[in-house]
């Protein structure tokens, strides 16, 4: 995990509003990065560090609402604060629900600005830790054989080796050997773990998981 | 069941004065919510760079040229907000006896309404009351452009069948010539397109008080617009896109 300072994407076409924002920031040791609209900020380069957006949700050609769109179908998960001359409640109920940490009014407190910009780059610190991890999981997924991958979605069932055998059509011995390997492979040493390994990448059972390659 | 005493509201036909006063008051409420866009822009930029100053001079290693550029800023922000106030104070503080009635008219009629009002405030007024189109020429000032855009909800009030919605496209420039001008064309069977225009000019969305009213209360209606650019990438003029209700077309006389 990069421990690189984070950074806050100010994007709005208003460019006293852009100047203001960018020195508060700064003068608070935030690292900043403007944009005069949507498309100067979907052509920018992202580094992978932790960031967040303080986004304005009027502005010509594509508005921060639908910015917001075009960076869920990018992929481009950073999270949004919104900020508002004219933000009504469909509006901010629209963008709530589209994953956006705050819609702020204009003008607004700089407390209120700086607690969501926190409140944001700590969604993001946190989704960063999850995805990190689940990456490391699948790499270890990818390990495992195809015969161990059926073994594993059996074993988290909590079925016996007997019973594993019996599904799976081989000896009960054959099963303690893969057992074995799948345990070591996913770094566990107790069923407890790996269930909660596997339940971190959604795996419950039988076919949860992803095909070999 | 309406009491006797409803019946004679309804069937009391309304004074020019009401219905005036009517279009007035919802003028004025589109003016007051276009202004809250306008006005926190600068009070944001404001807000933000003082307290960038006062967090800079408060550490240990005050930045002076920072806080020289915010406070340069701050200043900047406060003339243009002054500038804004100054242009709208003149039309706000008209003593206004308002009645909030909704007179059933057509277009034309809603826009005569206006007329005596409009003129009242030095506005130069022109009116085509052709069933299919209507013309008004404002002199350039106040919250002329804001004026118009808030006619045009008024007008949007004012129309009947059929309710489907249709595109309107409205092209505002910045005023060069003495007047600005104002087309409202209506035909049901066509998409809906009042234009304003005056000469050609350079445009700043930021500065310009009447293009930002203009930008608010095509938002207001649900609107959105975008920037007009000729073949060298600049910037000439802003093109609005709402949605409007069309107007029935009239029988040919």
């Amino acid at each position: 995990m990069s421990t690189t300072q984070p950074i806050i994407h100010i994007v709005d076409d208003n460019a006293s509003v852009r100047r203001a924002l960018r020195r508060l920031l700064a003068s608070v040791g935030h690292e900043t990065r403007t944009y005069a609209s949507a498309h100067e900020f979907l052509e920018a380069e992202h580094p992978n560090t932790p960031a967040c957006v303080v986004l304005d949700v009027r502005m010509p050609r594509m508005s921060g609402l639908e910015l917001q769109d075009r960076m869920a179908k990018q992929e481009l998960t950073i999270p949004i604060v919104f900020i508002t001359g004219h933000g009504d409640i469909t509006m901010a109920v629209e963008a709530m629900k589209k994953g956006a940490v705050d819609f702020l009014p204009k003008p607004f407190d700089d407390q209120e600005l700086l607690a969501s910009i926190e409140r944001a780059l700590s969604e993001h610190e946190q989704e960063r830790s999850d995805q990190a991890e689940q990456g490391e999981i699948l790499a270890r997924i990818d390990r495992l054989t195809p015969r161990e991958r059926e073994v594993m979605e059996h074993v988290i069932t909590g079925l016996l080796n007997k019973q594993i055998a019996a599904e799976l059509g081989t000896s009960e011995k054959t099963i303690k050997v893969h057992r074995g390997r799948v345990m070591e492979k996913m770094e566990v040493v107790s069923l407890a773990e790996l269930v909660r390994l596997a339940a971190r990448i959604d795996v419950h059972g039988p076919g949860d998981l992803p095909p070999a390659e | 069941m309406k009491s006797r005493r409803q019946h004679q509201i309804q069937d009391t036909p309304l004074s020019s004065n009401e219905e005036t006063g009517g279009l007035l008051n919802a003028l004025s409420g589109w003016i007051a919510t276009a202004l809250i866009q306008d006005l926190s822009q600068p009070l944001t930029a404001i807000q933000a760079n003082a307290q960038a100053t006062l967090n800079s001079l408060n550490s240990p290693d005050p930045d002076l040229s920072l806080a020289r550029e915010a406070v340069s800023d701050i200043l900047e922000d406060t003339r243009h907000l002054a500038t804004m106030l100054e242009t709208l104070r003149s039309p706000l503080r008209q003593p206004r006896a308002m009645k909030p009635t909704v007179p059933e008219a057509e277009v034309r009629a809603a826009v005569r309404l206006l007329t005596p009002w409009l003129r009242g405030r030095g506005f130069n007024v022109r009116l085509l009351t052709d069933a299919r189109a209507t013309e008004v020429i404002l002199n350039p000032g106040a919250v002329g452009t804001g004026t118009l855009l808030a006619l045009l909800g008024l007008l949007e009030q004012h129309q009947t069948e059929p309710r489907a919605r249709q595109v309107l496209t409205i092209r505002a420039l910045r005023p060069q010539a003495d007047l600005l001008s104002v087309a409202i064309e209506i035909n049901p069977s066509a998409v809906v397109v009042p234009t304003l225009r005056t000469g050609a000019g350079d445009i700043n969305t930021s500065d310009d008080l009447h293009l930002a009213t203009c930008i608010s209360l095509v938002e207001v209606l649900g609107g959105r617009y975008c920037d007009l650019v000729d073949a060298r990438q600049t910037r000439h003029g802003v093109q609005f896109d709402l949605p409007l209700t069309v107007v029935r077309e009239d029988p040919a006389p």
